[in-house]
C-alpha cells in the first residue's frame, strides 16, 4: 500500500541507534514482590502487572519490531489463566527471542522455572493469523511470571497500539517508540488515566558518513487501576487507556515528501471526494438513470422525488456482509451489499434525479469517537447520505429498514459526521432526532380479594420503537412466549403487538392480565402497589463513584398514566405524597403523583432525561435521582373497608 | 478433555450420504411449497433430507459421509448457513466438502467454490492447544426461507468415533426424511441402541458386508421439557459403538465395560513414574499418617503444586501426559492431573483408580449392558479400609473427597489392571445440603433496617454458592460475592466475614452486617415489609401440556431461616401473615411468624427431596413451587402513631 523507497533509506543507514533496554533485566525478581499477598492499592485484584515494557524500533531492514517484557504477580488462583499465554500475530510476522519463567519462593529462596522451547506451540490459526502459545511452569498463588519476546512486523505502516490499562491493575507500564525522524506518525491517546511521563526527544546518529535523526517517544503510566465496565458506556475502546499511532508522512531529505495522512479533516474530505473508489465512483451513476426516472415518474417536487428514491432503496435492498462486490451494477442487480454500498446507490440515484447529495462519513457508537485532531480514515466506519433541497438538508440512511425519512439510527448518534466534498467539506452534528419515548396506560380493576385485573397499552416511539421492531422482526411469537414465561404469576389473557412489520405504523403493545401480586387483602384493609408495571425496582448505578461519563445516546421520556377502580365498599385511607425531582440544569425530571377521584385511583408518572451525556461530576446527582425514584415508586396505597 | 468436543460435534448438525441430486441444473430443487404445513409449525429449520453413511472399511479406517438438505425458515436457523467440517490431522481427514444454496422456489442461487472455503484452528474455550481444525464457509444468504444442500465426507483413522443418529438434535426442527446407514464387514459389525426410535429399520448381509439402515420421516418439532434430561427424552436417537476398534494406533475392544477399560489401562501404562525428589518429599510428608490422612496430604500437595491447563496432544487427546512431566511443569488437564495424583499415591503404596466420568449437572444415564463412551472427564477413586475417597484433581480449591453437582451420583468407569469396572459415585443426602440462616434485624423509626446475618452453607450449598472461590480471598472479593448473591433488593454491606469450617463435607459460615434503607416502606402511618428477608425461590417452571418425560430433582436441598425483628416501641402490629405449611412428595415447606413481647420472629423451612417423578405429577410440582413463592412474599403491616 505504501509506495516508499525502502531500499533508498536502507542504503543510507544499515544500523540504527543503540537500543533501549527494559528497566529491569530478565530474571531480576524482587523478593518483596514475591512475598506480596495482596496488592494494597486494590485488594480485590487476583493479579497485578508489575511491569509491562514495550519498545518499538526499526531493524536493519526497516521493518518495525516490538520488544516486550512483562512481569505479572499472581495473587490468587482466579488469575492462573494469565500464565497460559497466547500471542496472536500475522503469519508472516516472526516471534523471536521468546523467553519465559515462573518464580516462586521456596524456603525463602527464589526458585526460577524456565520455559522449555519444546513447550511452545505455534498454531496456524487461519490463513492470516498464527498463535504462538505456551503455558508457564509451576504457577502457584504468589508466583511471579515473566516473559519477553520480540515480534518483527515486516511493514512500517503499523506501529502496534499500547494499552496502559487492563482488566487487572498495572503498577508500571512503559512504551518507547523510536523511529527515524523521516517517519512521521501521529499519536492518539485515549482513556482517563494521566500519564506519569510523556517525553519526546531527538538524537543524532552518525552512520556511514551521514547523520540520521531519531525521534524517541517515551510514555509511562504508573499505578493504573483495573478497567471495570459500567452501565451506559459507548464502547470499551473509548474509555480504556491506550495509545496508538498512525503514519502521517515519510519525509526523506532529497526525496519526495510522501504524505499518508491529510493535513486536516478538510483535506481528508477533499481527498475522499477525489478518490476513485469514493467520490469519483459516485459520479458514475449513469447506469441508474432509467431506473431513477421510473421511480420518480410523475413527481415534480424534489422532496417527493428524494423520498421516493430513499424508500425504493430502503425497501428493495438487503444488507449482506458476506457479499463482497465492487461492481455497483451487480450490487444494484442483486439488490444487496454492505450498508455503505446501499447508501452509495442512494446517493448515485439522488444525483441522477438532480438532487444535490453528498456522502457523510461517520463513526458508529460501537466503533468509538472520532479523534478531534488527527484526520485518519480509520476513524470512520459508516457512510450516510446528505441531500440538500433549497435551504433544507436531509440526513439519510437507506440501509436501515426501520428508519423514517430524515432519521438516523441510534448506533449513528456519535458526535459529528464529516461531509465529503471537494468544494465545501464540513462537519455536521449527528444529533438525536427523536427521544426514547414510552407511554404506558393501564385501566385496572381491583377485587376485594386483592386480585387485580389490568388492561395495558404501551406506546413506544423513537429509537426504542425502531430497535424493538428491528429485534423482533417476524418474531413477535418469541417475545410473547418469553414474556409469558417471565411473568408466571400473571394470567395473561391476550397479548398483541401491532405495527411490528411496518416502518410507518406506530408500535403498540396491548395485553390484559389478572394477578394476585399487585395487592394484598388483609382483613379490612387492602394494600396496593400503584405502579402496576414499569416500576424502577433498583438503581442501575450501583457504584458510588464513576470514572467514565454516562451516555444515554438520546433523550428519554417515559410517561405513565394508570387508573385503578377500587372495590365497592372501600375508601382510600392513605396515598403516597406527590413528588417532583429535577436534575440540575433541567437535565432530567421525575414527577409522580397518586390521587383518588371517586372510586378511582389515578397514577401519573413522568420520567425525563433531557441530556445525552452526564459527566462524572454530575454522576452523584444522577445516582441520587434514581434512588429517589426507586423509593417513591415502592410506596403503597391503603384502602379501608367502609364501616 | 478432547472427547467432549467430539461428542458435541457429533450431536450437532449431522446428516449425509450419496450424491448431489442427479437432476438437471435448472430443475427447481426442494421448493418450500412442497413442505407439509404441519412441519412448518414452530419450526426454525426443516430437514428436507438427510442421509448419513458410515462405512467401516477396516479396523483402522472408517468413512463418514453426510448429505443434507435444510430449509432455513428464519434467523434462528441462519447460523447453519455457515457450513463447516471438523477434522484433526492426526485422526481424520476431509475428503469432500460441497454446498449449494436455493431460494424459496428452489432456484439455485449459489454453489460454494473451493476458494470460498476457509480453514482455521478450533482451539476454543479453556484450551491452550488442541489439534482440531475447522473448514468452513459462509454461504450466500437469499431471503427467507431458503434451502442449503451440503455434502461432506471424512475419513477417520480408527473406529472409535461413531456419530450418533440424532435426526432432531434440538427444538424447533422438523424432519421430512432422515436416514443413517452403516456398512461394515460382518466381523466389525457395530452394536447399537435405539432410544425413542419408531422408524424403519432394515438389515441385510451381502458378500460378508452388513448393511443396516435406520430411517425416520415426517417428524414434527418437539419441545424440551423442564427438569427432564433434555431433548433426548423426546426425540429418536440411535447410538453406535464398535466391538473391536483401533484409535490412535492402539487397538481395543469395546464389547464390554471390562474390555473397554483395558484399552485405557494400556494407554496409561508406564506413565506413572515420578522423580526421586518428589517421591522422597511425598514420603516425608506422609510419615506416620493413616492411609486416609495420607490420601488427603497427597491431594493437597497436588493441589498446591499444579494448575489446570488444557493441552490436547497424543492419541487424539485420550492419553494423559506422563506423571514425570506434570511433576516438572506443574500443570496438566484432567487426565494428566488425575494420573499424576494416582502416581503420587502409588509411590506411597496407596492404590487408586483412574475413573472416566461424564461431568455436569445432568449426565446421560449409563447402561451396564451397552458399552459406549459418554465420558468427558476423569477423576480419581481411592478405596480405603472404611470407605471410598473420590478426588477431583483439576481444581486448587476443591475440598477433599468432594464431588458436588459436577460428578456426584452417577456411573463412572474405573480403569483397573483387570479392565474396566462400572461403579457409582456417592449421592448427597438432604441433610448433607443444609443452609441454615439466622438473622437479627433492627428497625428504626423510618423503617431503615440494620441487619446481622449469619448463614451456614453446607454440602452442595457450599459449592453452588461458589463459596470455595472466595473463602480465602480478601475483603473486596468477599464483598463482591455478597453483592452478587445476596437476595435483598436494596442494601449496603458494612462488613463480611467468611469462615471455612474445615469439615470433610464442606461447610462455611458467612456473617454479614448490612443496612437496608427503607426496607419497611411507609405510606402515612403504616409500614410494610416482607418478613422473609432474603430467601426467595426464584425458579419458574413453565407449564407443559401433555408432558411426556418424567422429571427429577437430582440434588436434594434444605433451607432453614430464623429471622428476629426488633422495632421502636411506637410500632404496633396491624397485620401478621397466616402460617403456611405445605407437604408434598417433592418436598415440604412451612413458614410462620410469632409476635412476642415486641419482637417478631419469622421461621421458614424448605426441603426439596431427591426423586424421579412421573410426567403426570408435573402440574402438582409447579403448584407446589408457586405456593412457596406466594408464601415467600407475604407481608406484615405495622402502624405507628407518629
Amino acid at each position: 500500500m505504501l509506495r516508499c523507497s525502502v531500499l533508498l533509506i536502507a542504503l543510507m543507514v544499515s544500523s540504527l541507534a543503540k537500543a533501549q533496554e527494559s528497566p529491569s533485566k530478565f530474571g531480576e525478581i524482587s523478593k518483596k514482590n514475591l512475598e506480596m499477598t495482596i496488592y494494597p492499592k486494590d485488594s480485590s485484584a487476583g493479579a497485578v502487572v508489575l511491569m509491562d515494557w514495550g519498545y518499538v524500533n526499526f531493524d536493519y531492514n526497516f521493518e518495525v519490531q516490538l520488544q516486550r517484557h512483562i512481569r505479572i504477580k499472581i495473587l490468587n488462583s482466579t488469575k492462573f489463566d494469565l500464565a497460559d499465554i497466547k500471542i496472536p500475530h500475522y503469519r508472516k510476522d516472526r516471534v523471536e527471542k521468546l523467553e519465559a519463567a515462573t518464580y516462586n519462593l521456596v524456603n525463602c529462596e527464589i526458585v526460577a522455572d524456565e520455559l522449555d522451547k519444546d513447550d511452545i506451540f505455534v498454531d496456524n490459526y487461519n490463513e492470516y493469523t498464527k498463535h504462538t502459545s505456551f503455558a508457564l511452569k509451576n504457577v502457584r498463588e504468589g508466583s511471579i511470571i515473566e516473559y519477553t519476546y520480540r515480534v518483527n512486523y515486516g511493514s512500517f505502516s503499523q506501529i502496534p497500539p499500547w494499552y496502559f490499562q487492563r482488566e487487572i491493575p498495572t503498577m508500571h507500564s512503559e512504551y518507547y517508540v523510536e523511529l527515524p525522524e523521516a517517519f512521521e506518525y501521529k499519536k492518539v491517546m485515549r482513556g482517563y488515566i494521566p500519564l506519569a511521563d510523556a517525553v519526546t526527544s531527538k538524537k543524532n546518529m552518525r552512520y556511514q558518513g551521514s547523520t540520521i535523526m531519531l525521534t524517541t517517544q517515551h510514555y509511562v503510566a504508573k499505578d493504573v487501576p483495573a478497567f471495570i465496565s459500567e452501565p451506559h458506556l459507548t464502547t470499551k475502546e473509548d474509555y480504556i487507556s491506550k495509545i496508538y499511532f498512525e503514519l502521517y508522512a515519510i519525509n526523506i531529505p532529497g526525496s519526495a515528501y510522501n504524505r499518508y495522512m491529510p493535513n486536516s479533516y478538510g483535506d481528508l474530505a477533499y481527498n475522499l471526494a477525489k478518490d476513485e473508489d469514493f467520490g469519483k465512483r459516485l459520479e458514475k451513476g449513469r447506469f441508474l438513470r432509467d431506473e431513477t426516472e421510473k421511480i420518480t415518474a410523475g413527481l415534480s417536487d424534489d422532496l417527493e422525488k428524494t423520498k421516493a428514491i430513499y424508500h425504493f432503496v430502503q425497501e428493495e435492498f438487503e444488507v449482506d456482509v458476506d457479499f463482497e462486490e465492487t461492481n455497483y451494477k451487480k450490487i444494484f442487480d442483486e439488490r444487496r451489499g454492505y450498508s455503505m454500498d446501499l447508501n452509495f446507490i442512494l446517493i448515485m440515484m439522488l444525483k441522477e434525479a438532480g438532487i444535490e447529495t453528498e456522502p457523510v462519513v461517520i463513526s458508529t457508537r460501537q466503533h468509538g469517537l472520532v479523534h478531534p485532531l488527527y484526520p485518519s480514515f480509520r476513524n470512520f466506519n459508516y457512510v450516510l447520505a446528505l441531500a440538500t433541497i433549497g435551504e433544507e438538508s436531509y440526513l439519510l440512511d437507506a440501509s436501515d429498514k426501520f428508519l423514517d425519512f430524515n432519521n438516523i439510527g441510534s448506533k449513528c448518534l456519535n458526535g459529528q459526521g464529516l461531509v465529503v466534498s471537494e468544494t465545501n467539506p464540513r462537519w455536521i452534528n449527528l444529533r438525536p432526532t427523536m427521544s426514547n419515548m414510552k407511554m404506558t396506560t393501564a385501566n385496572c380493576t381491583l377485587s376485594e380479594d386483592g386480585t387485580m385485573h389490568a388492561d395495558i397499552k404501551i406506546d413506544r416511539q423513537g429509537y426504542i420503537a425502531m430497535n424493538f421492531k428491528r429485534d423482533r422482526d417476524d418474531e413477535d411469537d418469541e417475545y410473547l412466549k418469553d414474556f409469558k414465561e417471565t411473568h408466571t404469576g400473571w394470567e395473561i389473557e391476550k397479548h398483541e403487538i401491532s405495527g411490528l412489520e411496518s416502518r410507518e405504523e406506530s408500535l403498540v403493545e396491548k395485553y390484559s392480565f389478572t394477578s394476585e401480586e399487585h395487592a394484598e387483602s388483609l382483613g379490612d384493609i387492602i394494600y396496593i402497589n400503584p405502579m402496576v408495571i414499569g416500576r424502577y425496582e433498583e438503581n442501575p448505578f450501583k457504584l458510588e463513584e464513576r470514572i467514565y461519563p454516562v451516555n444515554y445516546g438520546a433523550p428519554v421520556k417515559e410517561v405513565i398514566s394508570y387508573s385503578i377502580d377500587i372495590p365497592e365498599g372501600y375508601l382510600v385511607d392513605e396515598l403516597p405524597q406527590p413528588v417532583a425531582v429535577a436534575l440540575p440544569d433541567n437535565a432530567g425530571k421525575f414527577l409522580y403523583s397518586v390521587s383518588a377521584v371517586g372510586n378511582k385511583i389515578m397514577v401519573n408518572s413522568q420520567f425525563l432525561i433531557n441530556k445525552v451525556e452526564f459527566s462524572t461530576e454530575e454522576y452523584p446527582y444522577l445516582r441520587a435521582f434514581y434512588s429517589q425514584i426507586v423509593a417513591k415508586q415502592a410506596e403503597q396505597v391503603v384502602l379501608k373497608k367502609k364501616t | 478433555m478432547k472427547r467432549l468436543i467430539y461428542i458435541w460435534l457429533m450431536l450437532a448438525p449431522l446428516a449425509g450420504a450419496l450424491a448431489h441430486d442427479g437432476k438437471g441444473r435448472d430443475d427447481p430443487k426442494y421448493p418450500v411449497s412442497d413442505i407439509a404445513p404441519e412441519l412448518l409449525e414452530d419450526a426454525h429449520l426443516v430437514i428436507r433430507k438427510s442421509e448419513e453413511l458410515f462405512t467401516i472399511k477396516s479396523i483402522g479406517e472408517t468413512v463418514y459421509r453426510q448429505h443434507y438438505v435444510y430449509t432455513i425458515l428464519n434467523d434462528k436457523a441462519d447460523p447453519l448457513r455457515q457450513v463447516s467440517v471438523y477434522f484433526d490431522n492426526e485422526t481424520s481427514k476431509v475428503e469432500e466438502f460441497e454446498a449449494w444454496v436455493y431460494d424459496a422456489k428452489g432456484e439455485e442461487v449459489d454453489k460454494m467454490k473451493k476458494s470460498e472455503i476457509k480453514e482455521q484452528s478450533y482451539v476454543q474455550g479453556g484450551n491452550l492447544f488442541d489439534g482440531i481444525r475447522l473448514m468452513y464457509s459462509n454461504l450466500t444468504k437469499p431471503d427467507y426461507p431458503y434451502t442449503i444442500e451440503v455434502i461432506t465426507e471424512k475419513t477417520y483413522y480408527g473406529t472409535l468415533n461413531m456419530p450418533q443418529f440424532a435426526p432432531q438434535w434440538s427444538e424447533n426442527i422438523s424432519v421430512e426424511s432422515s436416514s443413517y446407514t452403516i456398512l461394515a464387514p460382518s466381523d466389525l459389525k457395530p452394536r447399537y441402541r435405539e432410544n425413542n426410535f419408531d422408524g424403519e429399520f432394515t438389515e441385510k448381509i451381502e458378500a460378508d458386508i452388513v448393511k443396516m439402515e435406520w430411517r425416520v420421516s415426517n417428524l414434527q418439532t418437539v419441545e424440551t421439557e423442564p427438569l427432564s434430561w433434555g431433548i433426548r427424552e423426546v426425540v429418536p436417537i440411535v447410538e453406535f459403538a464398535p466391538n473391536k476398534f483401533k484409535y490412535g494406533g492402539y487397538e481395543g475392544d469395546m464389547s464390554t465395560w471390562k474390555s473397554f477399560g483395558e484399552y485405557f489401562w494400556q494407554l496409561n501404562e508406564g506413565r506413572d513414574k515420578i522423580s526421586a525428589k518428589t517421591a522422597q518429599e511425598i514420603d516425608r510428608i506422609t510419615q506416620g499418617l493413616s492411609n486416609r490422612e495420607k490420601i488427603k496430604v497427597v491431594y493437597e500437595y497436588m493441589q498446591n503444586r499444579t494448575r489446570y491447563v488444557s493441552i490436547q496432544l497424543g492419541i487424539g487427546g485420550l492419553q494423559p501426559f506422563e506423571a514425570l512431566m506434570v511433576d516438572e511443569v506443574g500443570y496438566g488437564d484432567c487426565k494428566a492431573l488425575t494420573n499424576y495424583t494416582y502416581s503420587l499415591l502409588k509411590s506411597v503404596g496407596i492404590k487408586s483408580y483412574y475413573s472416566l466420568i461424564e461431568a455436569g449437572m445432568y449426565p446421560d444415564p449409563v447402561s451396564p449392558d451397552f458399552t459406549v463412551d459418554p465420558f468427558n472427564h476423569v477423576i480419581l477413586c481411592v478405596p480405603t479400609e472404611s470407605d471410598t475417597v473420590w478426588l477431583e484433581c483439576t481444581s486448587q480449591k476443591n475440598p477433599f473427597n468432594y464431588l458436588g453437582t459436577f460428578t456426584s451420583d452417577r456411573s463412572t468407569l474405573l480403569i483397573t489392571e483387570n479392565g474396566g469396572k462400572l461403579v457409582r459415585t456417592p449421592r448427597y443426602k438432604l441433610s448433607d445440603n443444609l443452609r441454615s440462616r439466622n438473622v437479627q434485624v433492627k428497625f428504626d423509626e423510618s423503617g431503615n433496617a440494620l441487619i446481622f446475618e449469619s448463614t451456614a452453607y453446607k454440602g452442595l450449598h457450599y459449592s453452588t454458592s461458589y463459596l470455595n472461590q472466595v473463602v480465602d480471598q480478601g475483603d473486596e472479593i468477599k464483598k463482591k460475592w455478597a453483592r452478587k448473591y445476596t437476595d435483598l433488593a436494596n442494601f449496603d454491606l458494612e462488613s463480611i466475614n467468611i469462615k471455612d469450617v474445615k469439615t470433610e463435607l464442606p461447610q462455611a459460615v458467612v456473617k454479614m452486617k448490612m443496612t437496608s434503607q427503607k426496607y419497611a416502606s411507609r405510606t402515612g402511618k403504616r409500614f410494610y415489609f416482607q418478613p422473609n428477608l432474603m430467601s426467595h425461590v426464584e425458579d419458574s417452571f413453565k407449564p407443559v401440556e401433555d408432558r411426556k418425560s418424567p422429571f427429577s430433582i437430582k440434588y436434594p436441598l434444605a433451607f432453614v431461616d430464623t429471622i428476629v425483628y426488633d422495632f421502636p416501641s411506637s410500632f404496633q402490629v396491624e397485620y401478621l401473615q397466616e402460617p403456611v405449611s405445605i407437604e408434598t412428595e417433592f418436598g415440604n415447606y412451612s413458614s410462620h411468624v410469632q409476635f412476642v413481647q415486641g419482637r417478631l420472629t419469622y421461621f421458614r423451612r424448605l426441603e426439596l427431596s431427591y426423586g424421579e417423578y412421573s410426567p403426570d405429577k408435573y402440574d402438582d410440582f409447579i403448584e407446589f413451587i408457586e405456593k412457596v413463592k406466594d408464601a415467600d412474599k407475604s407481608k406484615v403491616v405495622f402502624t405507628t402513631k407518629t
